[in-house]
């Protein structure tokens, strides 16, 4: 047990039988998962429901697990799809609470009026990014993955990701800067 | 270069991903341009934030979630019952208000049939006959565990451990075919289902002892996790030990190691 076992080894292990190696998958990998939904917008809960969903859907769908390819690659898809999901889920559900909804956002009004540290300021304004630029931002920045692994995911060219992410970061800058 | 030029570049640039020739050419635009400069500055700063934030931690239970959900996973995909489940199984797993709910109900229920049965079985003086029934169920299970113990298939091991687990106050030499298995079977799924059958029956001292030896002698980063995660959860000192010497092996594991090292923590 010298060296690390690469994801790709304990994923095969993982699609012939051996179960066991998800054990060691889950403890790679759960805690960026866990974050990957709570930056994308989601609570707590939810974002909990979603890691451990998602690692069930690993086990359940192992055969779909090609070979050699990139099992970084492989989860953060199967992330992006839960949590497409669980958006569609929800807007049907927020359209209907939107009908009922009448009171006027007060307590957001009076927070802002206090002055927060700098994360909490990134945070608003990274959460009036559109869902694409927050993807990006969330793959690239906080999760660390490298321009290639995104393209793959996300079916664009490396270049075409590059000018994604320079917009996504421009906008984030502008409204992160007019909120001083 | 002209702004336009620049802006783009600005991510790689501060990323020092850039051919030097091209670094060059961004800073000798920055020394004529406040404009672009000032855009530099903005934008490191929002990336420097980005990467100082720290990972938020999810509840323990979302361990403890997924090692059962694991555990009935390796289980069902051993002893062939392939019981289809569907996504729609999920909550069981992930939501705890169903569980709880679930919870309840199996327990309302569970105490009124016990009522009943209790009332019925207590007048009709059948209660000698059930317990008879029920110790020789048990008896033959624990016959038939040795021998599927022996058998060559890991699958029929894995059932004769599930066997084990059911039995209520399983004997000394169930504990010791157990923890044979445990430490020594081949097949590293048999060896999680015995860590796992052997973790029910914990309130024997005997058993804690084992679990603590069997530590220091497995290799397996599934095993050393699955053992660490049981024997921090019961809270057992005399573990910190060999922990410990896990965490100062240079062959162990770096995911093992961060478990290690946060089971350590929490039994201190």
């Amino acid at each position: 047990m010298a060296e690390n076992i690469p994801d790709e080894t304990l994923m095969l292990n993982v699609k012939n039988g051996n179960l066991s190696g998800m054990a060691v998958l889950f403890e790679r990998y759960h805690l960026r998962l866990f974050n990957f939904f709570l930056k994308m917008g989601l609570k707590r809960e939810p974002s909990q429901d979603l890691t451990q969903n998602l690692f069930y859907r690993m086990i359940k769908y192992r055969h779909s697990y090609r070979t050699g390819s990139s099992v970084k690659s492989w989860i953060y898809q199967i992330a992006r799809n839960l949590h497409a999901d669980y958006c569609n889920h929800q807007k049907k559900d927020d359209n209907i609470f939107m009908q009922t909804e009448t009171y006027p956002d007060v307590m957001a009004d009076l927070t802002e009026a206090f002055p927060e540290d700098d994360f909490e300021r990134l945070e608003k304004a990274f959460s009036k990014l559109t869902s694409a630029q927050k993807e990006i931002i969330v793959l690239s920045r906080y999760q660390g993955l490298k321009y290639e692994e995104i393209s793959s995911m996300i079916n664009q060219s490396v270049p075409a990701i590059k000018v994604a992410m320079h917009r996504a970061m421009k906008q984030l800058k502008t409204i992160f800067m007019k909120q001083y | 270069m002209k702004c336009e030029d620049v802006e783009p570049l600005m991510i790689d640039y501060l990323d020092m991903n850039l051919a030097p020739e091209k670094t060059g050419e961004i800073e000798r635009h920055l020394e004529t341009c406040e404009k672009c400069l000032d855009d530099l500055r903005d934008l490191k700063e929002i990336l420097q934030l980005i990467s100082k934030e720290e990972m938020k931690k999810p509840d323990d239970s979302m361990r403890i979630n997924f090692y059962h959900m694991l555990h009935s996973e390796i289980k069902r995909n051993e002893t062939g019952s392939r019981a289809a489940v569907k996504e729609s199984h999920i909550p069981w797993y992930g939501r705890s208000i169903y569980r709880i709910a679930a919870g309840i109900a199996l327990l309302i229920a569970g105490t009124l049939i016990g009522v009943v049965f209790y009332s019925l079985i207590a007048r009709s003086g059948q209660m000698k006959e059930i317990a008879g029934m029920k110790s020789e169920i048990n008896s033959l299970k624990v016959n038939s565990i040795f021998a599927m113990l022996k058998n060559e298939s890991s699958s029929y091991r894995i059932q004769a451990v599930n066997y084990a687990e059911e039995i209520d106050a399983p004997d000394e030499n169930i504990i010791n075919a157990l923890v044979e298995t445990l430490n020594n079977d081949k097949n590293v799924n048999v060896r999680m289902t015995a860590a796992f059958a052997l973790s029910k029956f914990t309130s024997q001292r005997s058993v804690c002892d084992s679990l603590v030896s069997s530590l220091q002698r497995q290799d397996d980063p599934i095993l050393q996790v699955t053992l660490i995660n049981i024997l921090v959860g019961i809270g057992e000192k005399n573990a910190i030990k060999p922990i410990e010497r896990i965490i100062s092996d240079d062959n162990t594991l770096d995911e093992v190691r961060s478990v290690a090292e946060k089971g350590v923590k929490m039994l201190i």
